[in-house]
């Protein structure tokens, strides 16, 4: 079945529908067809559409002027691609297309536009409505009469009444009556019209034409208007709709030279000081009843010499050689619609719907709503400029890709997230340390009962009688120094360090003593000094045995620039004696003889840290010479020097570490120091801890071999 | 232990109370060990700045510029030992405000370049170089060859203990090298000698982490022993008057 | 303007740098000398700097006591000492006696008391570890520490018997060797990493000292 395309939203729709079903816009215009005698000659009457009225609008007054200006030429039908029905559209414009077949083609009496008036001087006069009828006219109601008579509707012999215009040109037709002009049924006097101005006019495409054309300035062309004239219409231009049947030029598809003189024409009817009433001539209907003859070839060559013109028309003709403007006329009017750049420039591709088609003539689409009905070629003037196209679906799909909806989804599960509310968080109960409180507690008690108790007791854990290898090089190394260099001792620990480091470092230092060694004291952290005057005043005497140099601001550059020039580096010493207070401490005695690193007989770093060993190790290594370096370190920091003193040219000549070491030291020397003081209670303390791992790793088994039966066990249960 | 004066009985109860005060943070955060705390960093603060006064910037800055006076301030040989270190200080007190902060950024470079440049060089000469080749004379024919009067079991000992040393330097370090190649499927993996390498490695590490973690235990247990050794020792002195 | 201070700034660093790096390798008496004496420029701004950070410690307790902030009596306390012992130092000397008693007294029993705080914690710490991991490296880590232990500390039975012994060599052999090779390795690491950054620093790429 033949589908038609609603001309605003483009859906397809049944051949047989009058409206459409997806946006309900009207796809057949109103039909209105009124018999001429019926048409009262009052000026504000309105057309009514006939009821029951089926008619084509796809037909065009003026082609049926065209096909009656080919006496020859056959009478082709157009057949009507759809069907009016009787329903009025909403708007005027659409009840302006309700045209009654029934009624007399031709305006009413006294309504005929000024510029038809000025057709009507060809015609002849225009006396009253009733007595100055022209004969064409009386012809045209006649074959009104006799179909309405038969009951049947026929298509109105194509009547050219631009050709009968022609005939009676000389006419001016005053008043053409109070009739309506029904553009339908307007006998087109054929003779008038050449064929070939009538068929390129109908057949090809016509110009674009501004049809948005203020009712005012078309007054001249409602003579054409249909039998009900909208009443805006009317109420905008009382004085020109009283002469004029109610027609709007939208509805009406005019040829461009028509047109364009109706502009001047309206141009003209604005200068018009009295409105033409009951003298406009009668224009025939421009929209055929069904049955008349549709617009097909339409006859070319319509000779506008018979027309009957209005007057600024006919000078306009007089100028021009009639044979000259069919030609001419013909291709201004009725060639192929060859847009202009400017508008071919501006005319829409791909948002919507072309509405101007230059196709051939036999592919040209005919008009099947509107006023333009049956027209070939037509612009859709109502979905391109009056009413909005509605989006489409296709227009509207976003592509999306998997990436981007995904983050669209976690965009806004954050946003769910954020907006969501958060259980309130629950009190915090203090966590009791139980395990601390634990070990702390085994380690205290560990360590205080032997304290306790050995101070009683004097009996604990036997003395180590395994004597490390180290400590055998360590005895000899110390053994060997020459007893005119003093010994440089840096301590560069932290108090905290104090108890593990005094212990360790007291058996080598008061070895050193013991000899007759001076030792000078040297170190890069604040509280060195102090600590060295607390270990080494036990075993010494400050100023004889030992002297402080003072501390060493700057960290590896102070140590790098003490190896490089030590003089230049401390010039005030500390806790000096006090025959030294205001010396330096350079000047003691101890230092005599004392410029660089290397003239130190040896060179003992005590310290707790790794980074403090290396630098020494580092910076001192090439300024050194032949001196030793002898390292007193943590038991933690053993590790970290060792390398230093486990190569084939070792860096660190002798280390010393850990509380066992102290106390081999101690036993080697022969005396009782800290070392083997805390002997007893270091030896609780490691047993405790040992346990408490012991404890851990039990702990940890058991935990390992409970869990997976457990886990085991559920499992079963669930399966 | 020793008769003490009154001021030594006071800073003994002092020092014993002090020391009781930190160790109630085994039970728990308190007032009184954060009262100890904030005590010490008052003290340890104040002497760190007394001591760089007296030992540093006094015979570094002042004493030369008290005893030069102004005349000797300008003369060539103080320029160097004088004049710029104190142009330096100025700038770098500058440093104290916002607004002027940016003007002390010339002795800050100075600090910081001639520091890395220490550290750089000792890390050179004191590790890098001697550290690479104790490590590649670990297999020498000197240490390989049994030396005279050695027993077997010593020799070889020695052979497995410099074999077992130079292999734990290389997997080390290997563990640390984590440049890896990308393969065809777009993941990075190191190759199969380097994961095993790295695997040892790592065997290595957790020795040598264990060893100074048993270290620090170890250190700590006699840090703790002298401490309740001390408190005894205060207790027994007050007792016994 | 500020283009050219930094260069400023990077050019008196990297300058500084090389002679000083230079040192180590060339010995000549200029550059030993220019060494020496930026050494020592290096050392008084050290101690300089020593001073801003305490005068920094200082203004935060302060606006913290002034503001009365949370905790605000600690700070209080700590500012008192600190100006008590800095004026005292400054006037008297870090070697006066009264400095002494105040090191002795104070500052030293609370340092030891801090480390001696630190065996419980090491000890829980690693009570957790071995009853809590259980991948391989853990348990050679574990094996170790035991294994270090008993043969650090004394026995309180059998300390003289093989056992005790074959065990003090056997930590020995652990400690001196096995660990001393992954320390040397640890070491040439750090070693590396200590003369990457410091080359950075010299070569301008890392700034430190810029805004």
């Amino acid at each position: 079945m033949a589908e038609v395309r609603c001309p605003m939203c483009s859906k397809p729709n049944p051949e047989e529908a009058e409206v459409c079903g997806i946006c309900g816009a009207r796809l057949k215009p109103l039909i209105i067809d009124q018999p001429p005698q019926e048409q009262p000659p009052d000026k504000s009457e309105e057309r009514r559409p006939e009821q029951g009225v089926e008619q084509e609008e796809g037909l065009d007054w003026l082609g049926r002027i065209r096909a009656e200006a080919e006496s020859e030429a056959p009478k082709e039908e157009i057949e009507p691609e759809e069907t009016a029905d009787e329903a009025v559209s909403p708007d005027w414009l659409g009840r302006l297309r309700e045209v009654d077949t029934t009624e007399d083609e031709g305006p009413p009496d006294g309504e005929v536009p000024d510029w038809l008036s000025a057709f009507s001087e060809d015609v002849g006069e225009v006396g009253e409505p009733e007595a100055a009828e022209p004969g064409w006219l009386e012809r045209i109601r006649e074959i009104k009469a006799t179909k309405a008579a038969e009951g049947e509707e026929e298509a109105e012999p194509v009547d050219d009444w631009l050709a009968r215009l022609r005939e009676e040109q000389e006419l001016i037709p005053e008043d053409l009556g109070a009739d309506e002009i029904i553009p339908e049924e307007l006998p087109l006097p054929a003779e008038t019209l050449a064929e070939e101005e009538v068929e390129e006019h109908v057949i090809s495409p016509i110009e674009p034409m501004d049809l948005s054309l203020e009712p005012s300035e078309i007054a001249p062309s409602e003579a054409m208007a249909d039998k009900e004239a909208p009443p805006e219409p009317r109420d905008i231009l009382p004085d020109l709709t009283e002469a004029a049947p109610p027609v709007t030029p939208s509805e009406v598809e005019l040829p461009s030279e028509v047109v364009g003189e109706a502009e001047e024409a309206a141009e003209r009817v604005d200068e018009f000081e009295t409105p033409i009433e009951d003298e406009l001539p009668h224009v025939p209907a421009l929209i055929l009843d069904e049955g008349e003859e549709t617009i097909g070839e339409q006859p070319s060559g319509i000779d506008l010499d018979s027309i009957e013109l209005p007057g600024w028309l006919s000078e306009l003709r007089e100028t021009a050689p009639p044979e000259e403007v069919p030609a001419e006329d013909t291709s201004l009017d009725l060639a192929p619609a060859t847009l202009p750049s400017w508008l071919e420039a501006m005319r829409p591709i791909a948002t919507f719907r072309s509405a101007v088609e230059i196709e051939s003539v036999d592919e040209q689409v005919v008009e099947s709503a509107g006023p333009l009905a049956g027209l070939q070629g037509v612009l859709m003037a109502e979905p391109v400029v009056a009413m909005p196209r509605a989006a489409t679906v296709g227009a509207a799909r976003l592509e999306v890709t998997e990436r981007q909806y995904a983050q669209a989804e976690l965009l806004h599960r954050m946003v769910e997230e954020e907006e969501r509310e958060r259980p309130a968080a629950a009190a915090h109960r203090p966590r009791v340390p139980y395990l601390r409180w634990a070990i702390g507690f085994l380690l205290v008690i560990a360590v205080a009962l032997p304290t306790i108790l050995s101070f009683r007791v004097g009996e604990g854990f036997p003395l180590p009688s395994y004597m490390p290898r180290d400590l055998e090089s360590l005895f000899k190394l110390v053994e060997g120094i020459s007893l005119e260099r003093p010994v440089l001792a840096v301590f560069d620990y932290t108090p905290g360090y104090a108890g593990e480091l005094n212990a360790v470092a007291g058996p080598l230092l008061e070895h050193i003593m013991l000899r007759g060694l001076r030792v000078v004291t040297v170190s890069t952290r604040p509280t060195g000094p102090l600590l060295a005057e607390g270990l080494l005043s036990r075993v010494g005497v400050n100023g004889e045995g030992y002297v402080h140099l003072g501390y060493l601001s700057g960290g590896p550059i102070a140590v790098q620039l003490f190896a490089a020039a030590p003089r230049e580096t401390i010039s005030r010493g500390f806790l000096l004696p006090g025959d030294m207070e205001s010396q330096s401490g350079w000047q003691s005695p101890i230092l005599e003889g004392v410029s660089q690193l290397s003239d130190f007989g040896l060179v003992v770093v005590i310290t707790a840290g790794t980074d403090s060993a290396r630098t020494w190790v580092e910076q001192a290594y090439p300024w050194r010479g032949e001196t030793p370096l002898v390292m007193v370190l943590s038991v933690g920091t053993e590790p970290m020097i060792r390398p230093y003193y486990e190569a084939l040219e070792p860096q660190v000549d002798g280390i010393l570490t850990g509380l066992p070491a102290a106390v081999n030291y101690e036993q080697y020397l022969g005396r009782s120091g800290n070392a083997i003081a805390r002997w007893n209670a270091f030896g609780t303390g490691m047993l405790t801890i040992e346990l408490i791992l012991l404890a851990g790793v039990i702990y940890g088994a058991a935990l390992w071999l409970l869990r997976p039966r457990a886990v085991e066990t559920r499992s079963e249960r669930d399966g | 232990m020793a008769e003490l004066t009154t001021l030594d009985l006071v800073g003994t109860i002092t020092a014993a109370l002090l020391t009781v005060m930190v160790l109630s943070y085994l039970l728990g955060d308190n007032l009184f060990f954060r009262l100890a705390v904030y005590l010490f960093i008052g003290v340890a603060a104040g002497y760190a700045g007394s001591i760089a006064w007296y030992n540093v910037i006094w015979p570094g800055l002042i004493d030369p510029l008290v005893s030069q006076g102004l005349a000797g301030i300008l003369q060539p040989s103080n320029i160097v030992t004088i004049i710029v270190p104190w142009l330096l200080i100025l700038l770098l007190l500058l440093k104290v405000s916002p607004a002027t902060s940016r003007y002390g950024g010339l002795p800050l470079a100075l600090l910081v370049g001639v520091g890395a440049a220490v550290v750089v060089g000792g890390a050179i000469t004191g590790t890098l170089i001697p550290q690479s080749l104790a490590a590649m004379g670990t297999l020498t024919p000197s240490t390989l060859l049994p030396q005279a009067g050695e027993e077997i079991i010593v020799w070889f000992e020695r052979i497995i203990s410099a074999i077992i040393l130079l292999l734990a330097t290389v997997t080390t370090l290997m563990y640390f090298r984590f440049t890896a190649r990308r393969s065809a499927t777009g993941e990075a993996r190191r190759s199969k000698l380097e994961r095993i390498a790295a695997v040892i490695g790592q065997v290595f590490i957790a020795i040598t982490f264990g060893v100074i973690y048993a270290g620090a235990l170890a250190a700590t247990v006699v840090i703790l022993v002298e401490r309740i050794q001390f408190l005894r020792d205060v207790v027994s002195s007050l007792l016994t008057g | 303007m500020k283009v050219r201070a930094n260069l400023v700034l990077a050019a008196t660093a990297v300058g500084s740098g090389i002679f000083v790096l230079l040192g180590y390798f060339i010995d000549h008496e200029v550059i030993l000398t220019l060494r020496l004496i930026l050494m020592r420029w290096s050392v008084l701004l050290a101690a300089v700097a020593l001073f801003l950070g305490l005068f920094n410690l200082l203004t935060v307790h302060w606006s913290k006591v002034s503001e009365q902030e949370k905790g605000w009596p600690y700070s209080a306390v700590l500012i008192l000492a600190f100006l008590v012992t800095l004026i005292l130092g400054l006037w008297f000397g870090p070697d006066n006696q009264t400095l002494l008693m105040l090191f002795n007294y104070i500052q030293l029993p609370v340092e030891a008391s801090l480390m001696a705080l630190l065996t419980i914690s090491l000890t829980v710490a690693g009570f957790r570890l071995v009853s809590r991991r259980r991948d391989p490296f853990s348990l050679i880590f574990v094996v170790v520490v035991m294994l270090v232990l008993l043969g650090t500390g004394p026995w309180l039975v059998a300390s003289d018997s093989d056992a005790y012994i074959l065990l003090g060599q056997l930590r020995n052999w652990v400690a001196q060797v096995w660990a001393s090779g992954g320390a040397r390795g640890i070491l040439l690491g750090v070693a590396l990493g200590a003369i990457l950054t410091g080359l950075r620093v010299l070569l301008a790429v890392d700034r430190p000292y810029g805004d």
